[in-house]
């Protein structure tokens, strides 16, 4: 056997390195290739959204996140104007009540942020712990599988090498050549149109004091696009640009400082930092392994969809998040190689929602500005255009989509919007805040970030424990109990101050709800047979996941 | 007062917890354990404290962010005590505190344990972790409550950058 890393990821781009933390965190030798020196100037992606956060929050990197971004609390709108400085056309508030608020900050342990992707890959790289090695310069030429290893050739300083790891994460990017190389095939949409980004530095504080939003959309036939926050403080900014067909965008390119004065407004001195164009469309790898589970793709290299929404960059990380674990558990023996055959079945469905409401986000918007252009300068305009603002709110406003995405449904989100917590298999366990008998406080989200969770009422903890016991001494999947009451916790039981939790689960009888250690609810166990319970869903989802159709279990 | 009426803290600690400086409260509240600040701020002297906070506010205010004035109505629950109630006017040039007049209706109404009050009066904890951690509550105008802490120099950590 070759000695070295069990898996090599290609590519350090977010999903990437998202990769090798969470492989990390299990313990996995992880060696990460790639072929830049450093992470681009551009900020690319800004947007950190919820389920992200909880992804870094269990890799324990919260704090060095939000120290790096901007927190959206005190921002959460969307402008509709002429220019910066120029009027208001209307506006989303994404937190419009206080019902709202509380109900948003009870979802979660986390709140989405700005980070710079920059930035955010700055700091992914910079905290790979002892089991993950980054290598910059080098570039993958070859892989393919040879039974059940796969054989990486890479250059590296000039010199030709090889490495042969249990599996490959292909995380280089929508251009990757090695997918093809694997036999994974990829299915190019029509684009949407052609963006041109202006990064650029001001500082545009006193411009947006008063109105404190994430995204400016300036709606002036010269400049129809969106000053997009980056780092306020810092007056770090983007103007996104829709290029409409026919015209030449390195002309328009040229002119970046005449559009950025256009779209601020005001006499303000402003530094353009760098320009890109590129092509809005989907891409959709038609199966995220090769043919022997060996070699997968995560983030980019899987999918791209337009940015309109945010969601390209926490898509990739999330794809991470649910093939690390399955990487980790059959690399420590206590899952089936065929779970990593869910991965595909998971995440594909995921990402296709995810496109598909980013294109239906961009074609909203692009209809709101050909309605806007005659109105501009028109003292009706902010009436006239209100319900086409207020239509563009799921582009903006998308608790749903981020935190109530299903494995193994039809029905991957019921509501881009809103999101209704269910215990239900396939969907992210609610969150709920728990106490244990120190007062410290727990998230339900926490308890499975080294194994599946196994939670139960007090009532029928003991069952439960023998049976969990069972599992363990089986030389089973890591799990660990999580028995909850509503009263003062006795030694490890841990309090569900309201009660909330407890009802939400079901928790008052005998009943037991198993958490896959991504965090998402396998089933609940009815607690009859506690026993034939536990070991059969144990069974079922080390082996598999929810990618065929729903499981159900006794 | 007295360091016995305290249980588990110096008089010291008990000094910084009442004196209404941000720092010291801050200091007391990072010692002193939760049990006890709990039960501290039920004491007559806690009560006395929280008014203490309260009257303090416009001393904190940082003013220019309304154009009209906004009534905010601050609930303060004690542990096995009765809570701790204020108005309090958010106004274009300042903030003034007044006891809670029930004929008018706030624009937006606080609801806090004492401990979570003094946590995000001396900027321990933000606001928003606080409704995180379901030791907040608000009912009113989001737009207010949102920005709360930006009236008194408590900005988001995370906003720093």
């Amino acid at each position: 056997m070759t000695a070295g890393p069990a898996v090599v990821v290609v590519g350090a781009g977010p999903a990437g390195l998202a990769a090798a933390h969470c492989l990390a965190a299990w313990g996995v030798e992880v060696l990460v290739l790639e072929r830049r020196t450093h992470a681009p100037v551009h900020p690319q992606a800004t947007m950190v959204n919820v389920r992200t956060l909880e992804i870094l929050r269990f890799l324990g990197l919260t704090e060095l996140v939000m120290e790096q971004s901007t927190t959206l609390e005190s921002s959460a709108r969307v402008t509709f104007l002429t220019a910066l400085a120029g009027s208001e056309l209307g506006r989303i508030e994404i937190v419009p009540t206080s019902e709202k608020l509380m109900r948003l900050a009870a979802q979660s342990p986390t709140l989405p942020v700005i980070c710079p992707q920059r930035r955010l890959q700055q700091l992914l790289a910079a905290t790979l712990g002892p089991s993950a090695d980054l290598r910059t310069a080098c570039e993958v030429t070859a892989v393919r599988t040879t039974g059940d290893r796969v054989c990486v050739d890479y250059m590296e300083a000039g010199r030709s090498r090889r490495i042969e790891p249990r599996y490959v994460i292909l995380a280089d990017g929508m251009h990757s050549a090695l997918r093809d190389q694997v036999g994974i095939e990829t299915r190019v949409d029509p684009p949407l149109g052609r963006l041109l980004d202006i990064h650029f530095t001001a500082d545009l504080q006193a411009l947006t004091r008063k109105r404190s939003s994430v995204l400016y959309w300036v709606l002036d036939p010269a400049v129809r696009g969106v000053l997009i926050t980056v780092s306020p403080d810092d007056g770090d900014w983007l103007l996104e640009i829709p290029l409409p067909s026919g015209v030449e965008a390195d002309r328009v390119g040229q002119d970046a400082l005449a559009l950025l004065r256009r779209a601020v407004g005001a006499d303000v001195a402003i530094t353009p930092r760098g320009v890109r164009t590129w092509t809005m469309g989907s891409t959709l790898a038609q199966s995220w392994s090769d043919p022997t589970s060996h070699v997968f793709a995560v983030g980019d290299c899987a999918h791209t969809f337009p940015p309109t929404g945010g969601f390209g960059m926490n898509t990739g990380i999330q794809d991470a998040h649910n093939l690390a674990w399955k990487i980790a558990g059959v690399l420590g023996g206590w899952a089936n190689s065929a779970l990593l055959e869910s991965y595909t079945g998971e995440r594909r469905p995921v990402a296709q929602v995810n496109a598909r409401q980013s294109e239906e986000n961009a074609r909203e918007m692009w209809a709101l500005l050909a309605q806007a252009e005659p109105l501009v300068g028109d003292s009706a305009a902010p009436r006239l255009l209100g319900s086409a603002i207020e239509r563009q709110r799921p582009h903006f406003d998308f608790a749903g989509q981020a935190l109530g995405f299903r494995y193994g449904s039809p029905s991957v989100i019921s509501d881009v919007v809103d999101y209704t917590p269910r215990v239900a298999p396939g969907e992210r366990a609610p969150h709920f805040w728990l106490e244990d008998s120190a007062g410290r406080r727990i998230s339900t989200l926490d308890c499975s970030v080294r194994g599946y969770a196994l939670f139960t009422g007090a009532v029928a903890e003991r069952d439960w424990s023998d049976a969990v016991g069972y599992v363990h001494v089986g030389g089973g999947a890591p799990i660990g109990l999580y028995a909850v009451t509503v009263d003062s916790p006795v030694g490890a039981e841990l309090r569900d101050r309201t009660g909330a939790m407890t009802r939400a689960y079901g928790l008052s009888g005998a009943t037991a709800v198993l958490v896959r250690p991504d965090g998402h609810t396998c089933a609940v166990l009815p607690g009859i047979d506690p026993h034939g319970e536990l070991i059969s869903a144990v069974a079922a989802f080390t082996s598999r996941g929810f990618a065929a159709e729903e499981v159900h279990l006794p | 007062m007295t360091t016995e009426r305290f249980r588990g803290a110096t008089q010291a600690e008990i000094d910084d917890l009442l004196s209404g400086d941000r720092a010291r409260v801050k200091r007391a509240f990072d010692r002193v354990p939760r049990a006890e600040l709990s039960w501290a701020l039920s004491t007559e002297a806690g009560e006395a404290a929280l008014a203490h906070a309260f009257e303090l506010m416009p001393g904190y205010y940082t003013a220019g962010r309304f154009d009209s004035p906004v009534l905010v109505r601050y609930r303060v629950e004690r542990d096995s005590a009765s809570a701790v109630e204020r108005d309090v006017t958010f106004g274009p040039t300042d903030c003034v505190v007044l006891a809670v007049d029930s004929n008018r209706t706030p624009d937006l109404a606080v609801t806090m344990d004492a401990l979570s009050f003094v946590e995000a009066a001396t900027g321990t904890t933000r606001g928003m972790e606080l409704l995180m951690r379901g030791d907040l509550k608000v009912q009113g105008n989001v737009q207010i409550a949102i920005r709360m802490e930006a009236y008194f120099g408590l900005a988001p950590a995370g906003a720093n950058r």
